[in-house]
């Protein structure tokens, strides 16, 4: 079982499962940005740019190391696993969020009678199991759900070309600055978690490189490139999903219209539904499973003497125990983005990013093995 | 594990004295109680010497002819002394092709048991091991399990020399190895590993060798056993290692720089490493034009999807998201069900059950009655069963087409594989519905990607992806097939030409 997570895995489910948590968030709690929301992701994307230049340049300064091992060189392994460890409390609170987001819209689908913690159960033992197949494991299910999420997507809008309504989009500003500026706060927070992936790439060194195959895109501005992609993909997606003529009833403002409008937006609401359904199912199923292996991850670098697997049913447990609890709530969730997905993300990572930044240009080699 | 009869005997070594070596072969080979050993004393010239063969699986006529002749003719004395006689005879008085001396006595009984003649000499520590099997065979015929339209129609047979030589037929290459081995302490059998020296991947080759090496069994009966034994994930549903019954599809997997184990007493040879995209393709998709290999490959494919998803997703759509199905065919099922006395999940199983008993009942069935099997079996359960209100018609059509589309897999595994993996989506979906569907593919595409067939990614080309041919969900055309699977070695056999056509070397030295 490979649980290494070489830089192609970690971009591989990364890519995906970022892009879906912000066009969900997007989607989800951006109900008051009305067809604003992809000026949000946009700000977001803006926003989330220091920090990805940040570790664009860390990685130009040791491209072939991995970036845990900087910053072990750099600040000592009890800070490395300080930080390591904050980042694993975060993504495992991300995991939780996603948890209950994916459970809340399973639930109104088809399941009203059902209790909550049933599919929180069954959602994260199969998000655990996921992850115990390892990064290619987890990979490879990425990649199929990406062909999966775009081919319906496509399919969706060319049924539905005749039906978009450009005007949908206007008044561009409507809901005025403050909102659009938090919510690209939040959105800027969900981008930047990219630093997980980039924390967790392993050195290629001893991966299998079979068939002539070696990894090419390691380029400074590689993870620049994976952000504009996320944010631009999202960001059309929204503006195409807005100009969507929404058969939703009840108030704005409620998550269960949210809900609505994400599952059953367009005219023909019988095909296109099932489809909507399909997408966000399968790509719920995706995010899950990418940050409890990332927390799995980053707990193991904190506590190297832990397996792999049992970091990974650690993980899962936690995530539960979260998805349980009252932290998981919609309220609790504004709240605790508000104050640690922003902060951490972007204000810790600059942090770490400037430091091994410094030592790079005043040490030259001091990041370089020591012999 | 079993004891080894006469342990000590085998692996003792012939002495001079000819009574002694014949008591010694004798007691091995269980005589006078086993009838189809034949012991033949004779005499070559003033030398005493006894010819040890098995009777029906070395040919009399080599031996009357080859053997028995030429001594009997032979009336000299060898003008040689003891130890040197058997080379003396070799050289100078027998007629076989294949020849070889041996002293040890465990090899003399496997020799022996495979057909071959074993020549003791009075004096001489070395018999004469001699090449005279002749035995009844199966002829070459057409394959059973993987008929095609266009191309040969050749299968391969239960003996690992004919098996070999429809290999060698194909491939003429000097590259082309064949290591024969044996497997099974108790029971030894025959097995040859073929690959072509330069285009198989040699971490790949090493880890064969050392599996097969490295197993502790008594006897291996056929293939399919070897392959339980060998495989990376016993517990997967997904077969590791392609079975085929086809030389020149056999032939074509070696050049790409696959390796073949083939077992002797089995009609297949065992393919490694394999990604699950082979187990879609057939032999004719190289021969037809590559729009029409496409078209099929597509076909089969659909025909994959439809026999895996279209019974759970039938159960997930009536009973959890009814409000997704038109109106129209909503009311025309509520109609056709209104009699059926089953949920829609029992109503299913029953109908999955069934199609098991036909199925398992034709394949069993000699070839006139299996025919006459599948009518009365689709008469039962097409007609009376909707007559009689125990299943709906819409079902008949939803099984109808899940069986089609699971023939439509070509590997008969797989097709086994993909029904399993169906029970559990059904069982999904009537649990979570469309959800509980999704979170089944989902860990089953999980599993899937993290397979590996002898250290090669299960589901690559794509997941992980690696540079390829378009020969994955389409065949591309034949002119643009250049590159070499990414199992093959990094450089070999693969550059490009000066006019920067990349081909492989063994094509370019024929131009």
């Amino acid at each position: 079982m490979n649980f290494s997570t070489s830089r192609r895995a970690m971009f591989s489910i990364g890519r995906m499962a970022i892009a879906v948590r912000l066009f969900s968030a997007a989607v989800m709690d951006g109900a008051p940005l009305g067809n604003a929301g992809w000026i949000s992701i946009l700000i977001g994307g803006v926003l989330s740019l220091p920090v990805v230049l940040m570790i664009s340049l860390v990685s130009k300064g040791a491209p072939e190391d991995r970036p845990l091992t900087l910053i072990d060189r750099a600040c000592g392994q009890w800070v490395r696993r300080a930080f390591c460890f904050a980042m694993c409390m975060l993504t495992v609170y991300e995991a939780s969020c996603c948890t209950r987001l994916l459970v809340l819209s399973v639930q109104y689908v088809a399941f009203e009678q059902l209790p909550f913690y049933s599919l929180d159960i069954i959602t994260i033992l199969v998000a655990c199991l996921g992850c115990l197949c390892g990064a290619t494991g987890l990979s490879g299910a990425s990649y199929f759900a990406r062909y999966a999420v775009f081919c319906s997507f496509v399919f969706m809008l060319t049924s539905q070309f005749s039906a978009i309504n450009w005007r949908w989009l206007a008044p561009v500003l409507g809901p005025g600055l403050t909102p659009l500026w938090h919510a690209g706060l939040s959105y800027a927070g969900i981008l930047t978690s990219v630093i997980v992936v980039w924390l967790l790439m392993d050195e290629e060194h001893g991966v299998d490189r079979t068939g002539g195959m070696s990894y090419k895109k390691t380029g400074p501005f590689y993870i620049l490139k994976l952000l504009g992609t996320i944010t631009l993909a999202c960001a059309l997606a929204m503006i195409l999903l807005s100009m969507l003529v929404p058969v939703v009833p009840g108030a704005p403002n409620e998550r269960d219209f949210a809900i609505d409008k994400l599952l059953a937006n367009g005219r023909n609401a019988t095909s296109i539904q099932f489809l909507l359904m399909v997408v966000w199912f399968i790509s719920g199923c995706t995010v899950i499973p990418f940050y409890i292996f990332a927390s799995s991850s980053l707990l193991n670098s904190t506590v190297p003497v832990l397996p792999p697997k049992l970091c990974v049913v650690i993980c899962s447990a936690a995530t539960l125990f979260l998805t349980l609890s009252n932290l998981a709530d919609r309220n609790m969730i504004d709240k605790v983005n508000a104050m640690i997905r922003f902060p951490v993300f972007t204000a810790v990572t600059l942090a770490i990013c400037a430091v091994l930044l410094i030592r790079q240009r005043k040490g030259g080699r001091k990041l370089a093995p020591q012999k | 594990m079993s004891v080894i009869p006469n342990e000590a005997l085998l692996r003792s070594e012939l002495k001079d004295s000819l009574q002694e070596n014949m008591d010694t072969l004798c007691k091995l080979m269980n005589l006078p109680d086993n009838k189809d050993v034949v012991v033949r004393e004779l005499r070559i010239g003033d030398v005493d010497a006894c010819l040890v063969f098995t009777d029906g699986m070395a040919g009399n006529q080599i031996i009357n002819e080859s053997v028995l002749y030429p001594l009997r003719v032979f009336s000299g004395q060898m003008p040689v002394n003891g130890s040197e006689r058997a080379s003396y005879l070799v050289k100078n008085v027998l007629a076989v092709g294949d020849t070889d001396l041996e002293s040890r006595n465990s090899e003399l009984v496997i020799a022996v048991l495979n057909g071959l003649s074993v020549l003791i000499i009075d004096g001489c520590p070395d018999a004469v091991v001699m090449e005279t099997r002749f035995f009844e065979r199966r002829v070459v015929g057409r394959p059973n399990g993987e008929s095609v339209v266009i191309g040969a129609q050749q299968g391969f047979v239960e003996n690992l020399r004919t098996n070999i030589t429809l290999i060698r037929r194909i491939v003429r290459s000097p590259s082309l190895m064949s290591e024969m081995s044996t497997v099974g302490k108790l029971l030894p059998t025959n097995l040859s590993i073929m690959y072509l020296k330069g285009a198989a991947n040699e971490q790949v080759l090493q880890e064969v060798r050392r599996r097969i090496q490295a197993l502790d069994v008594d006897s291996v009966p056929d293939s399919g056993h070897l392959i339980q034994l060998i495989e990376e994930r016993r517990f997967t549903l997904m077969p590791q290692v392609l079975e085929t019954e086809r030389p020149d599809r056999a032939a074509y997997l070696i050049a790409e720089g696959r390796i073949a184990i083939m077992v002797d007493n089995s009609p297949y040879a065992m393919i490694v490493p394999v990604s699950f995209f082979d187990f879609m393709q057939t032999a004719d998709d190289m021969f037809m034009r590559w729009q029409y290999a496409s078209f099929n490959r597509v076909v089969r494919f659909l025909g994959m999807l439809i026999s895996l998803i279209l019974p759970s997703l039938y159960v997930a759509t009536t009973l959890y998201h009814s409000q997704m199905i038109p109106v129209e065919l909503l009311s025309s099922i509520a109609e056709t069900r209104a009699e059926v006395p089953f949920p829609v999940l029992i109503e299913l199983l029953i109908m999955e059950v069934s199609f098991y008993l036909i199925n398992e009942a034709g394949t069993r069935m000699p070839t006139q009655i299996g025919s006459a099997l599948g009518i009365v079996g689709a008469l039962i359960l097409g007609q009376a069963a909707v007559a009689a209100s125990i299943l709906s018609p819409i079902l008949i059509i939803i099984a109808a087409l899940t069986g089609l589309g699971n023939y439509t897999i070509p590997d008969y595994r797989m097709g086994i594989a993909i029904q399993l993996l169906r029970i559990g989506l059904l069982l999904a979906g009537s649990i979570l519905g469309l959800y509980g569907i999704i979170l089944a593919l989902f860990l089953y595409v999980c599993a899937l990607c993290s397979i590996q067939s002898f250290g090669q990614p299960y589901m690559a080309p794509l997941a992980p992806w690696r540079p390829h041919d378009s020969n994955v969900f389409v065949r591309g055309a034949s002119w643009r097939q250049n590159r070499m699977p990414f199992i093959v070695n990094e450089n070999a056999w693969l550059k490009r030409t000066p006019e920067g056509e990349k081909t492989r070397v063994w094509e370019a030295k024929r131009k």
